[in-house]
């Protein structure tokens, strides 16, 4: 197979040749050959990513593999390039790269104006959002996380729909007063965190910061908090989901594929791989809270979704009732729920994705983002309509597709969970569920089924230029794979859930404040 | 006296310059040759301040002048700005009153003055460096001397100047009345009976009135958005640069041991204080009043005073770390803020704009859209994006900040940041996200202003990647200044 001591810079490759490749679209004059050189560079680092999923030793998930470290600031400030994946990351790496390469690839069908600048900035953004999961220094991944925000602004500025320009304030400023708040937050953990190291005042790396989390309960709560509202408005959480549904909106699909199913996981991510790890005790405190925000915004959103006329805000919507589940994985804190939101996080990273590129077919063909403008394209175009349908029973949470095995893992995560101390958290989500079935078969009913609304679009039909949908089977295998076959899946973060939550039962412990025990598993899953 | 001339050897090559090309003006040379000249000059005085330093500290002229690898430093960036704002003006001012060889001269000598103001280890020196200084760029700002905002910007930068010196010169003549000196040691070195005294005092904040006036601090400001408005918009970019440097550069070496000997931080130092308010004025305030502007170089004037707010931050803390960010921000702040004033300026001499309001860019982003990037790169690093060298600046400046534990300063400082960023993404957005009828652009960038912004761009975002970099950063460079 591939030689061990290749990995590294396969990683720092497909990481890389996006950037590489944004570079030289812009210098590229022909649009033709930029669009090529986009789909080179990104089907380049897709198989990268694979052969990096393949390397990857689930066993061995709790430490980072495949790492690299490039400089340093100095020898006492240690912040700098170091990268690397672990069993959290893994797969969320590879889903970046998956979704980006179909964005990329199925740009031209779903959006007419694309040029070289256009595909330079999706490289870029793929590039960034690699970065965020690959990032193994606190700083590092404070960059990447900030750096997406600039292309995902141009895209949403320049190619977006009528109201773009306000909804392109609202998304930047809103993200923007998280993520520089949370700078305070870095820059306090990566002071605190080198009290420990001799001669260093300053790290960031992971594994500083990891060994420092004791200390880090000490710290006062806004330090915490930042971090906390940073990701709260990037996930989103009720209430600062408010950038969300204009910002999906006015979005071109291309840049949507990117938004819904890839940068919202940054907040979750984030969450997972160092705000619970790194502040337990604080975490614990502010537990219900938190699980109420995430019911709140289950419920929200399903609700707002069923209202809703305008295609893309339903699914922004239901994509704000979904990330509420995973956030409430997360705070449920054992192992089936912190497991199940993790996989979650791959799993609505497929289904949004399909569902926003197929619906983006279905807009591309009779320009309107109202539900009521549409119907019976199920009539005349059978693929896409079937991919369609099983990409929203995926969503709703049917069994044997993927959004049932994370939905359930979370679920039974969350009523078995000591921390949360309520099964009511989880019948209420559970509830939500079936208002999930409501929005998307409204959703379906109008769209897809019922009479022909638009008269072109029997014309255009036959014209073999159109997307017939086949691109979503590779979504629809997936789905399929991963709700008979979660095992495959859920060994990726297996190990590193387990010694994740060791180490936070032993600052809890350390700090005198294991009243309840988080690591409450269920007997098997 | 050869080491006393070798000492201010830029400083000399610069007046030097300044006068023959005035000469070169009065025989009617050709432009090219003035331009040969002035660009000759200012390349060999930049030569001679990096040759410089790399020898050792030293005094010169009975002690009147210092050299070191400090001054040298900022004599450096000063010179490099000069360079740039000369690349730039030749090209987008070709056939206006603001190319003709009066306006390189006076570039020359208002460098010539920045050198000695950098370089002064006295505090009459400061003074002629200053007012030498100030002269030039009062008339560099009135260039436009037949239309209105031009007549207001000179005059109002001069009258309002003319205060801010009569201020200084006060202060400094308190100080001597105080310590018996006007060497800059005996003002660092006054006995703690001599520093509590309400004379020593006074003196020191009459020459903070001074200083703020020059780095526009709120509540000294209210002259920047006017005079970078009426001034051409070459000179706004160096006049918002160059001079900015050189007075945080050279109060850094006068004020810093006043205002941060341990005694003054126990007893509550009222300039301390009184910084700290005018740091955090700063940056509300101009990160706030941006917004409401309609006019690119008036918001560029707002978010110079920001700016400095976010300087003013390292003279608060006072510790090495807050000194490095300093002048690491001072080299990044130079870079940006200079890209931005001169793409507005080519933007202004192709598309023909009467004015520099921001509803001309409307459309723009379509017609020129490489050229609109440069501008982003420029307004993104001022709005602190990483990767860029602006970010990498307030990151050091508010780590600096964190470290010695002004939590409080460093959320104003950020919150404001955001503000800013708001102000800076419009005008992004206004080129790109906005349609309008801007019609095609008239010319290419030329040679000499390719050469300046693509410096410019490569700065910014080299030194925004300066930690990451395998070879010796400009971080580590800093940090052997203090």
């Amino acid at each position: 197979m591939v030689p061990e001591f290749i990995l590294p810079w396969l990683l720092n490759l497909s990481m890389w040749i996006p950037f590489v490749g944004s570079v030289l679209l812009f210098l590229c004059g022909s649009p033709k050959r930029g669009r090529v050189m986009a789909i080179v560079f990104s089907t380049f680092s897709l198989i990268l990513s694979i052969i990096l999923a393949l390397q990857f030793m689930p066993i061995y998930g709790a430490s980072v593999q495949f790492a690299s470290a490039g400089a340093t600031l100095s020898d006492s400030f240690r912040l700098g390039y170091v990268v690397g994946l672990d069993g959290a990351s893994m797969l969320l790496f590879a889903m970046t790269s998956f979704i980006g390469w179909i964005a990329i690839l199925t740009a031209p069908k779903v959006f007419s104006r694309t040029n070289n600048a256009f595909y330079g900035l999706l490289l870029i953004l793929l590039g960034a959002s690699l970065g965020v999961f690959a990032a193994q220094d606190l700083f590092l991944f404070y960059i990447f996380f900030e750096l997406a925000l600039i292309p995902m602004a141009f895209l949403i500025g320049i190619w977006g729909e009528e109201d773009r320009t306000s909804a392109t304030y609202g998304f930047v400023i809103y993200t923007l007063v998280g993520s520089l708040l949370m700078l305070v937050g870095v820059l306090t953990v990566g002071f605190t965190s080198a009290t420990l190291i001799e001669g260093v005042s300053f790290s960031t790396h992971f594994d500083d910061l990891m060994a420092a989390a004791p200390l880090f309960q000490e710290l006062p709560f806004w330090v915490f908090g930042s971090f906390l509202f940073a990701f709260a408005i990037k996930i989103p959480l009720f209430p600062f989901h408010s950038w969300q549904a204009n910002a999906y909106a006015q979005a071109p699909i291309p840049a949507v594929l990117f938004m819904a199913p890839i940068m919202v996981k940054f907040g979750s991510y984030a969450i997972v791989r160092f705000v619970i790890p790194y502040f337990p005790v604080l975490f614990e405190a502010v537990t219900p809270w938190i699980a109420t925000l995430s019911v709140l915004s289950i419920l929200y959103g399903a609700m707002i979704a069923i209202t809703t006329t305008d295609i893309k805000k339903i699914l922004a919507f239901s994509s704000l009732s979904h990330m509420g589940f995973i956030v409430l994985g997360l705070v449920a804190w054992n192992e089936p729920s912190i497991q199940g939101s993790i996989l979650q996080m791959v799993n609505h990273g497929l289904t949004t994705a399909a569902l926003f590129l197929g619906f983006g077919y279905i807009m591309a063909l009779n320009p309107s983002r109202n539900l009521m403008d549409h119907g019976g394209v199920a009539s005349t175009r059978p693929v896409l309509t079937t991919m369609i349908v099983i990409a929203s029973m995926a969503s709703i949470g049917l069994p044997g597709l993927n959004g049932f095995v994370g939905e359930f893992m979370i679920l039974s995560g969350a009523f078995n969970s000591a921390q949360l101390g309520s099964t009511l958290y989880a019948v209420l989500a559970a509830f939500a569920v079936i208002l999930a079935a409501m929005y998307t078969l409204r959703l379906l009913k109008f769209t897809l089924f019922g009479t022909p609304q638009h008269a072109l679009d029997s014309e255009v039909t036959s014209s073999s230029t159109l997307p017939k949908g086949w691109i979503l089977g590779l979504f629809v295998i997936l789905m399929v794979w991963i709700g008979f076959q979660s095992p495959t899946f859920t060994q990726f973060s297996q190990e590193w859930t387990v010694v994740m939550l060791e180490h936070v039962q032993q600052v809890l412990s350390d700090s005198g404040l294991s009243g309840v025990s988080p690591s409450v598993s269920l007997p098997s899953n | 006296m050869t080491t006393d001339l070798l000492a201010f050897l830029p400083g000399l090559l610069t007046a030097v310059g300044g006068i023959f090309v005035m000469m070169l003006g009065a025989f009617r040379a050709n432009k090219q040759v003035v331009l040969t000249a002035t660009l000759g000059f200012l390349l060999a005085a930049f030569g001679a301040a990096l040759w410089q330093s790399s020898l050792p500290a030293s005094v010169a002229f009975t002690e009147m002048i210092r050299s070191g690898s400090f001054t040298s430093f900022l004599t450096a960036i000063i010179l490099f700005a000069g360079i740039v704002t000369t690349l730039v003006n030749q090209e987008v001012m070709q056939g206006r009153r603001a190319h003709s060889p009066e306006v390189y001269a006076m570039l020359l000598f208002a460098i010539t003055g920045m050198l000695a103001f950098v370089a002064s280890n006295h505090l009459l020196l400061l003074f002629v460096g200053l007012e030498t200084m100030s002269i030039a760029l009062y008339v560099l700002a009135g260039l436009y001397k037949n239309e209105r905002h031009g007549v207001e910007a000179g005059l109002k930068y001069f009258i309002l100047g003319a205060f801010a010196s009569g201020f200084l010169l006060y202060g400094i003549s308190f100080i001597y009345g105080a310590t018996g000196s006007l060497s800059f040691e005996a003002v660092a070195l006054a006995s703690p009976e001599v520093t509590q005294t309400l004379f020593f005092r006074a003196g020191i904040g009459l020459m903070l009135v001074g200083f703020f006036f020059k780095v526009s601090a709120v509540p000294f400001h209210m002259w920047t958005p006017d005079v970078y408005q009426g001034s051409p918009t070459a000179m706004a970019g160096f006049m918002s640069t160059a001079s900015k440097v050189a007075a945080f550069g050279a109060f850094w070496v006068l004020l810093s041991p006043v205002i941060s000997s341990a005694d003054v931080y126990t007893s509550g130092s009222p300039q301390l204080s009184a910084l700290y308010w005018i740091s955090i004025l700063s940056m509300v305030i101009g990160n706030l009043t941006s917004i409401a502007q309609q006019d690119l170089k008036r918001i560029l004037g707002f978010s110079s005073i920001g700016h400095a707010g976010y300087v003013l931050i390292g003279f608060v803390v006072g510790t090495p770390q807050a000194f490095t960010a300093m002048l690491f921000y001072l080299v990044a702040y130079t870079l940006m803020n200079l890209g931005a004033f001169a793409m507005i300026a080519h933007f202004e001499r192709t598309f023909g704009w009467t004015d520099t309001s921001m509803d001309q860019l409307k459309g723009v982003g379509r017609v020129a859209p490489r050229r609109v990037a440069l501008l982003s790169l420029f307004m993104l690093s001022l709005a602190g994006f990483p990767p860029l060298a602006g970010f990498f600046g307030k990151y050091l400046v508010f780590s600096a900040a964190i470290e010695a534990g002004f939590v409080t300063l460093t959320v104003i400082a950020i919150v404001s940041a955001i503000v800013g960023a708001f102000v800076y993404l419009r005008v992004i957005g206004q080129a790109y996200f906005e349609e309008g009828e801007s019609t095609q652009p008239k010319e290419d960038l030329g040679w000499g202003l390719v050469l300046a912004v693509s410096i410019l761009a490569a700065g910014t975002l080299h030194f925004g990647l300066d930690a990451l970099m395998p070879w010796p950063s400009l971080l580590d460079w800093i940090s052997t200044l203090m």
